[in-house]
């Protein structure tokens, strides 16, 4: 080469290369032979396997007459939507067709159901699932499972097996990190964990993520128990992350097998998820179910998300340490623990958590999304400092998100001198007033007054806070001439709710 | 008690070029650390580093100087190829303001970082010259870097069809 890029040897090339995304890369590729012998290989591709999309089927072609190309997908998303007749998964009927609203909706879920009846798609489903078999074995460098049942909407309750087999019975990668199962149905679930049997065990010897999604509609059936536990096993190995979701019917029952049989040795992270719950005494008992689980778990976990609503309070106790004598010898470290659904101290007779056995550790906490009942009081938010308040290491909050009834100059005072190391912080608050003990919204007082303030040791850098009403925002300049660290006043980019595992990890 | 005083180290580059550095300043070089600890008698013979020229080692340990103190990453910090991305654009103010040089000055400061071992910098450098590709066509790259185009169309169809279902992320 040259001048320009020839003054670089072809192994530093390779390590710029590591730094561009797909995008840059598929160019790169195209710019010289050199740089396309390195950049394919660094390409991460996506296939999405026993779909009737055509784009998916070509794709899959494409890998078949170039298998060299197998090694660059990294990740795998099922699709099964496809029928074979014969394979012994018949259409589940459930409590859907029954209650479906209309004529109409049962006519398309006849047709989704049953795609042999319309000869286009039983065709395209043979073709997908038939070429959908022959690549997966390719596919040796995956990283990532998605099983996404694409009209479950409108089939809540017929997942083929083929596709289910194929996938498992097929895949031969020993790389395999995530994966996220969304099983709708009690079908989904039988017969997932029928076809997981199938599989290599060295395919789930490195997982460390594993997300089940289990819809709003599952029920108790028989063979519940053994399915699930079948379908938890795959993480028994070196599991890290743990999340699972489900509601309604069957979610004590769903609760107390993952209590009772889930056991990941070096789990960190437990995230659950659940919406509309009515009943407190069926949520009190899905609490009480999922406490076994959290006292295995005590000595790996480090990071804990409940998003749900309404929070149990059995867990609180559980964590903070009210709960009779079970939580005296809890060993949980936590270092991240966010409630992101609808928490309010003040609902349904849920205290404000102690989190102070975890000053030492926990440097997290999102407490969001209040009830009714409004914000923390300035009482709460100085208990909530005083009991995370560790004598060595004073508050390690690096990361909080709460919501305050009344948000006044004192209240940010409080906040500069009990959370030194605070770097990010989501602020929403009801009204703005001038001292700590009025109610009366009065934002330029507010105002006046937090101009005679000034934190110039405050490390403070990500900055968002906004009234929940939306009436009135605090001008960002302000904020700049109080808090010099402050980087950037808005809304911070965090993610939504994934925790991602830290580098201490 | 006074601190003890910091070793004085000599080198010289393939220009004859000589520095006499902070030891410390020098150990960000995991190369000349290494050919430190190997000698044991305090030695006055300058260093030599055949592949640095002057005026860039000059750059090089402005670098050196102004992160002294800070851990050196360990090798077996090896990021994954998919986390080593996520932090293509994380550059410090001061090292972007240290690396924006003409391209030969940067090519040759990853070069150097390269020979001596200075993993940071190296990143840095290269991470500097990803930003540069980055949403450029195949022909602004060529033009950027001076590259001559070794594809027959036909190769060039074959490459445009493999990568039209990678994904964009």
């Amino acid at each position: 080469m040259m001048d320009g890029a020839y003054a670089l040897p072809e192994e530093l090339w390779a390590h710029i290369l590591k730094f561009l995304p797909n995008e840059d890369l598929k160019a790169m590729a195209r710019v010289h032979r050199v740089f396309r012998t390195y950049a394919s290989s660094m390409i991460c591709r996506s296939l999405t396997v026993c779909s009737l999309q055509t784009v998916n089927v070509e794709a899959a072609k494409t890998i078949l007459e170039n298998p060299h190309l197998a090694r660059q997908v990294t990740k795998l998303c099922l699709q099964p939507i496809s029928w074979v007749p014969g394979d012994g998964a018949k259409p589940w009927p459930n409590l859907w067709i029954i209650s479906a609203p209309t004529f109409w909706d049962v006519l398309k879920y006849v047709k989704w159901s049953y795609p042999v009846l319309s000869w286009r798609y039983y065709h395209h489903s043979l073709e997908s699932i038939r070429i959908s078999t022959k690549v997966i074995p390719l596919l040796t460098n995956i990283r990532e499972i998605a099983v996404v049942p694409y009209f479950y909407n409108i089939t809540s309750g017929l997942p083929p097996l083929e596709p289910y087999r194929a996938l498992w019975a097929g895949l031969r990668t020993e790389h395999l990190q995530r994966l996220n199962l969304q099983l709708l149905t009690i079908a989904a679930i039988q017969v997932m964990s029928g076809a997981m049997k199938s599989a290599s065990p060295v395919v789930f010897g490195s997982l460390q993520t594993l997300t089940l999604d289990l819809g709003p509609g599952q029920t108790y059936y028989p063979k519940m128990q053994e399915d699930l536990r079948a379908i938890l096993d795959c993480g028994r190995g070196s599991l890290r992350s743990f999340g699972i979701s489900f509601d309604l019917t069957g979610a004590s029952y769903i609760a107390e097998v993952v209590g009772t049989f889930g056991f990941f040795p070096n789990l960190a992270q437990f995230h659950f998820e659940s919406v509309s719950f009515t009943d407190d005494g069926h949520v009190q008992l899905l609490g009480e179910h999922l406490i076994p689980f959290l006292s295995k778990h005590q000595s790996t976990l480090r990071k804990l998300h409940f998003s749900t609503f309404p929070i149990f309070g059995s867990i609180l106790q559980f964590l903070c340490g009210d709960h009779n004598d079970q939580a005296a010898d809890t060993a949980l470290r936590l270092e991240a623990f966010t409630l992101g659904y609808r928490f309010s101290p003040y609902s349904r007779g849920t205290r404000m958590p102690n989190f102070g056995r975890f000053a030492e550790t926990l440097t997290f906490l999102i407490l969001r999304s209040l009830g009714e009942a409004g914000g923390l009081l300035y009482e709460d938010v100085t208990m909530l400092f005083n009991n995370l308040h560790h004598p060595t290491y004073g508050v390690r909050l690096k990361r909080l998100w709460i919501h305050v009834q009344t948000l006044s100059p004192e209240l940010i005072d409080l906040m500069a001198m009990s959370l030194t190391d605070l770097e990010f912080l989501e602020l929403r608050y009801g009204v703005l007033v001038e001292k700590k003990d009025q109610t009366t919204h009065n934002e330029a007082l507010f105002l006046q007054n937090l101009s005679s303030h000034f934190y110039p040791h405050w490390g403070l850098r990500y900055l968002d806070v906004k009234s929940w009403s939306g009436r009135d925002e605090i001008p960002a300049h302000h904020l700049r001439d109080v808090i010099p660290a402050l980087i950037e006043v808005g809304t911070i980019d965090w993610g939504g709710f994934e925790l991602e595992l830290g580098p201490w990890y | 008690m006074a601190a003890p005083a910091t070793q004085q180290i000599k080198i010289r580059c393939n220009d004859e070029k000589e520095f006499t550095v902070d030891r410390d300043v020098l150990e960000r070089s995991v190369l000349i650390k290494n050919m430190l600890e190997d000698v044991t008698e305090q030695q006055d013979a300058p260093i030599p580093l055949p592949n640095v020229s002057g005026p860039v080692m000059a750059k090089v340990l402005e670098y050196c100087t102004h992160h002294r103190g800070e851990p050196l990453p360990s090798a077996d910090t090896e990021q994954s190829q998919d986390e080593t991305r996520k932090r293509t654009t994380d550059i410090s103010e001061w090292d972007q303001k240290f690396i924006t040089v003409d391209q030969e000055m940067l090519f040759e400061i990853i070069l150097a970082a390269n020979y001596l071992d200075i993993k940071s910098l190296l990143d840095v450098g290269c991470k500097t010259v990803a930003n540069m590709i980055k949403g450029k066509t195949p022909e602004e790259i060529r033009k950027l870097f001076n590259i001559v185009n070794d594809f027959t169309p036909e190769e060039e169809a074959q490459i445009k069809k493999e990568n039209e279902w990678a994904e964009d992320r």
